[in-house]
């Protein structure tokens, strides 16, 4: 500190005491050795408040009487019609208007393709929260909802053909669960549970669930799931198809597809996916319309749903 | 500052017990801080009602306050006092009040003292703009370290800073007057 920063900082503390009621006197007796620069500022700091002056009661009352009918008839002048006047400023502010309401056009354009990680992928989903929020409720919402978890998806395969890496969340059908390799495939895609995945409810074949996790490789695109709710339990399909991440070579085609449905296995609790042994796949599904293979890979099915529905992945 | 809010919203649309209450709850702060400034209690009575003239311009233009009244009429009444030292030059004056206090002090000291206060309100019209202000908040309108940090847009340690340098400038300038 420099001397004339401690003189400040004393003055300041003096100051204060003054305001406080302490006589100046006896402030300055804590300060000799600068009493002497102290006492005239703190005289001045004294005599301020006697120059204080008070308003005079008919100033006041003139004042708000002009006030008051300046207002008046500033009131009467708004009640008038409009008379056309100079149209700059509304030109201006439409001219305004339209810079942001076509600015924000862009943007939603844009966000539309966003996905998880870009920056505009909360924008994205805040428009559809937006959208929900003003659905009416029944089938238009259940029909929004699906069509945002389709999205959801959709935004998955995109990241698992090589868009990057993300937290994501989606809800779909679980068709295939291997125990034994920790692969299981929901809605097409493919889901790597083990025994960090939180596993809520008794998810079976068939079952609707609510999947969250990070897409990432893994030897294969897939996503590592830290949680999975059972939704709602539905029967299980008639066939369990085997999950590759790979498309699989014509030597390690699995048997071709039976017609027979095979019987419902049996319910079991799973706090890890590798604990409770589930019937292994055997049976390859029935053919799709894509498939020409015996053993249908999730690369394929993921392809394969992609182009009959119309859109590319085009991100 | 919910109440204040209310006021606003009602002053806005110009309803005039909402601007009767604005006037008489603001004028008389509003004078004590233009008269520490000015030191004058006509010229502060012209420069507060021109205060509450251009309150209510910026209510017709729609640039009025949305939220704190008091800050924006404190900062309106700082450049009506701006305004008026730009606009008229201001002569050293001794003026005597007619107004004799009591028979305590005789003539000679009743005038030394206005002399004291003459010089006191000259030289507070010579401090910087900032300088007058937190004069006029703290010693003029009487406002706490907090009031007027809030006013002023600066924190509690700037105020004690600036109004211990402007009481120092203030001292000076007595001094100088003095000699």
């Amino acid at each position: 500190m420099t001397m004339d920063t401690v003189f400040e900082a004393r003055l300041i503390e003096c100051l204060a005491a003054l305001e406080a009621g302490e006589p100046m006197e006896q402030i300055l007796t804590r300060h000799p050795e600068d009493a002497a620069r102290l006492r005239p500022i703190l005289e001045v700091a004294a005599a301020l408040p006697t120059l204080t002056m008070e308003p005079r009661p008919e100033a006041a009352a003139t004042s708000r009487r002009a006030f008051l009918a300046e207002a008046e008839a500033l009131r009467a002048a708004s009640r008038r019609p409009r008379r056309a006047g100079n149209p700059w400023p509304v030109l201006q502010w439409l001219g305004t208007l339209i810079l942001v309401l076509g600015g924000l056009a862009v943007l939603l354009a844009v966000s539309d393709s966003a996905l998880p990680g870009n920056p505009l992928y909360g924008l994205k989903r805040g428009i559809e929260g937006v959208q929900l929020v003003l659905a009416p409720s029944g089938e238009a919402r259940s029909a929004l909802e699906r069509r945002f978890n389709q999205e959801r998806i959709k935004e998955i395969r995109a990241l698992l053909g090589g868009a990057g890496a993300a937290q994501v969340e989606f809800e779909g059908i679980i068709e295939v669960i291997q125990p034994d390799s920790g692969l299981w495939q929901v809605s097409g895609l493919p889901v790597w549970v083990d025994s960090n995945t939180q596993i809520v409810g008794t998810p079976l074949v068939g079952s609707t669930v609510r999947v969250r996790g990070v897409t990432e490789v893994k030897g294969g695109n897939l996503v590592q799931a830290s949680l999975i709710a059972v939704v709602e339990a539905g029967p299980a399909p008639s066939l369990t198809p085997t999950v590759s991440l790979t498309p699989a070579p014509s030597g390690t085609a699995t048997p071709t597809p039976q017609p027979t449905p095979t019987p419902t296995p049996t319910p079991t609790p799973l706090p890890a996916p590798t604990a409770t042994p589930l019937p292994a796949p055997s049976l390859a599904p029935e053919a799709t319309e894509e498939e020409d293979s015996g053993t249908p890979d999730v690369t394929d099915t993921h392809e394969g749903e992609a182009e009959s529905g119309g859109t590319s992945d085009g991100y | 500052m919910q109440d204040e809010l209310a006021l606003l919203a009602r002053a806005r649309s110009l309803d005039p017990e909402a601007l009767a209450l604005i006037h008489d709850t603001y004028y008389a702060p509003v004078f004590r801080y233009v008269a520490a400034r000015v030191g004058d209690q006509v010229t502060a009575e012209d420069l507060t009602s021109e205060v509450f003239t251009r309150f209510l311009s910026a209510l017709r233009d729609r640039s009025a306050p949305q939220t704190s009244l008091q800050g924006w009429l404190y900062r309106v009444a700082s450049h009506a006092v701006n305004d008026h030292f730009r606009q008229h030059y201001r002569a050293r004056q001794v003026d005597l009040d007619d107004n004799l206090p009591n028979g305590e002090a005789g003539p000679a000291e009743t005038v030394e003292k206005m002399l004291d206060h003459e010089s006191l309100r000259q030289a507070v019209t010579e401090l910087t703009e900032d300088q007058q202000n937190v004069i006029a908040l703290r010693y003029g309108q009487g406002l706490s370290i907090q009031e007027a940090a809030q006013i002023m847009g600066k924190n509690e340690g700037a105020i004690k800073q600036l109004q211990a340098r402007a009481l120092a400038a203030l001292a000076r300038k007595l001094r100088r007057m003095n000699e």
